[in-house]
């Protein structure tokens, strides 16, 4: 069992005899680079809010946006305007609280997520395909979505669960 | 009677909050951090360039055996199975592809395994290049730049310029770089080397 003097000793013997070099830059960086093959393409850090501007807001039995008057529903059917996209969303009353259905319509919007929230209850949901996403049992209470897409991300500010 | 495999010779230091370290990043590789890879290439850089070029090689060969270990470390990340080990995988691949360099094999063939290969060594008469005192020599001092790297920024300017530059700097010079009196000089060196040696012995 080596001596802490003899230990010291054989450290500073193997820096003093430390020839090593740095490999060449140009093959560090090739070694770097590797990596870039394997890590998933990394989702933009910057994503434009756009504000969306609710258009219609109908209330349940009445005629559903874009349906004849015949079919009327029971959820409520928002459809907001955000920038190139819109986006339909039906409320409807449930056992528990409310459940929503949403649609992006437009591009941009192949997958992604959605957040809803109040100051008391927040829920997250992904939707891919035909932009279609679903909350359930969601309590009453003053929301905010946010839909974030590829490279845009879409805010309403404010959903009246009543 | 064939030549009996050799036994490998280990580092000194025991090292093991580094190889903890070691296996912690490469973990993190695992799961996609680009920054962890970076770090893991500036780690090992000088200690897989360092194999090949003490074997004799020239620096363009040992260019190639560098990203090829790399390329193997980058293809095999998630086989590896032990993760605190990865510095003697390392050493040990680095060793395989510029033994088949020195073989003058086309490519870079290589044994299929590291018992063939340490009986091919064992068979040559002089194996020299890639002797496991010269390994061990290398990876030892991998541990110290390494171990290096953890101690306070004061410490990694004394022993650094006492220890790895060449020439070796005086007392007068590294009491200047640090804006201590050089009577100070002797007393810091000891207590840095003892930081040294237990970042090693942990």
């Amino acid at each position: 069992m080596k001596t802490s003097e003899q230990r010291l000793e054989h450290i500073i013997r193997r820096m003093q005899t430390d020839s090593s070099v740095d490999a060449p830059a140009d093959a560090i960086r090739y070694a770097k680079n590797l990596y870039l093959t394997r890590a998933p393409e990394p989702r933009p850090s910057f994503l434009e809010r756009v504000f969306a501007v609710v258009r219609v807001d109908l209330a349940p039995n009445r005629a559903a946006f874009g349906e004849r008057s015949a079919s009327s529903s029971t959820a409520r059917q928002m459809l907001f305007d955000s920038g190139e996209n819109a986006v339909d969303l039906r409320i409807t009353a449930a056992a528990k609280g409310f459940d929503i259905r949403g649609q992006i319509l437009g591009s941009g919007f192949e997958n992604g997520e959605v957040e809803i929230s109040s100051s008391q209850f927040s829920a997250k949901t992904e939707f891919e395909g035909m932009s279609e996403f679903t909350f359930t049992a969601i309590p009453a209470g003053e929301y905010s979505l946010v839909i974030r897409g590829n490279s845009t991300e879409i805010f309403i500010e404010k959903i009246s669960l009543q | 009677m064939a030549n009996p495999v050799a036994k490998r010779i280990e580092v000194e230091f025991e090292a093991a909050r580094l190889s903890n370290a070691d296996a912690e990043l490469l973990n993190r590789c695992r799961k996609n951090d680009q920054a962890a890879w970076d770090e893991l290439v500036v780690r090992y850089q000088r200690l897989i360039f360092a194999i090949p070029r003490r074997a004799g090689l020239t620096d363009e060969q040992a260019a190639d055996v560098f990203q090829d270990v790399f390329l193997t470390l980058f293809e095999k990340i998630d086989e590896i199975e032990q993760p605190d080990k990865i510095r003697s995988w390392i050493v040990t691949t680095a060793k395989f592809k510029t033994w088949a360099v020195i073989r003058g094999s086309k490519g870079f063939y290589s044994p299929e395994t590291e018992e063939e290969m340490e009986a091919e060594m064992a068979g040559i008469r002089d194996s020299a290049p890639l002797a496991d005192e010269m390994l061990i020599e290398l990876e030892e001092q991998h541990l110290i730049r390494t171990a290096l790297m953890e101690l306070e920024e004061r410490c990694q300017k004394i022993l650094s310029m006492i220890y790895l530059q060449d020439p070796a700097a005086s007392y007068v010079e590294v009491a200047a770089a640090i804006n201590v009196g050089e009577t100070s000089i002797s007393p810091l060196r000891s207590r840095c080397l003892k930081k040294l040696e237990k970042v090693l012995a942990k």
